[in-house]
């Protein structure tokens, strides 16, 4: 079965643990449908570089997973009827990653740049 | 299989040249030409949820830069312009990016001109304005 990742974004006002239970339902629709989830990434409240829907932050997951892709396209029916998602996209890849993504890895750095960023503006 | 290697042949030979006539200074001035960042041993993979290195491949404004600049292969560019427009639909990265100034600049000088004049004056002054230029 081919490996995608996906990535979705849930509005800032949701709890960091609601959000947990989101991933944990999405990552499940997966399973069911005979999936397997690789990695599941948090990568936290993100300040978006554009506003969307009138907020500028929101909660950022990656989900690494080997399934069909019926069941990509269930998870994102799903997503796309839940209000509380603001964003996902879904990527076929040619192999499965190994370590943490790159922006888990330069987290630190890239917030104290856009601070400084946002500063200078 | 064959893709990658000529590719990599391509971007160190004029790596070479420039190596080996270096140490002629008219000559590296003209000859200098930079190999694809992207294509190599050690080459970065692209990456779209890597905002860092997607970063230095756009302008200041949030553009993409052409490749004539950054000197990267055709086939990574068109690699790289896909990693960016995923990013930005992510919101890791802006699609455009307004300076500072966009926000506190004064309104444009060209309107409150056109307030204070009656309008046919403003019509007649604009080409002459632009033939000046």
């Amino acid at each position: 079965m081919p490996i995608y990742e996906t990535v979705f974004i849930i509005r800032q006002d949701i709890g960091a643990a609601q959000v947990e239970q989101m991933t944990k339902d999405y990552s499940k629709v997966l399973t069911d449908m005979g999936g397997k989830i690789l990695k599941t990434e948090q990568w936290g409240l993100r300040t978006f570089a554009y506003i969307i829907n009138k907020s500028k932050k929101g909660h950022y997951t990656l989900l690494e997973s080997e399934c069909s892709g019926a069941a990509i396209i269930e998870m994102e029916r799903l997503m796309r009827n839940n209000e509380d998602v603001v964003r996902y996209m879904s990527i076929k890849l040619d192999a499965a990653t190994t370590g943490p993504s790159a922006i888990l890895a330069k987290h630190d750095n890239d917030d104290n740049r856009y601070d400084n960023t946002q500063e200078v503006a | 299989m064959a893709r990658p290697e000529r590719n990599s042949e391509r971007s160190e030979r004029p790596d070479a040249e420039a190596g080996a006539e270096g140490a002629d200074p008219k000559k590296a001035f003209f000859k200098r030409r930079k190999s694809c960042p992207f294509t190599g041993k050690n080459a970065p993979a692209i990456d779209w949820k890597d905002v860092r290195t997607l970063g230095r491949y756009v302008s200041e404004r949030g553009k993409m830069m052409p490749s004539r600049i950054t000197s990267v292969c055709q086939k990574k560019q068109r690699e790289l312009a896909q990693a960016i427009k995923r990013s930005r639909y992510m919101a890791l990265m802006p699609y455009v990016r307004t300076e500072m100034d966009a926000s506190s600049r004064p309104p444009r000088p060209e309107r409150s001109y056109g307030g204070d004049r009656p309008e046919r004056s403003e019509r007649s002054e604009r080409p002459s304005r632009n033939n000046a230029e």
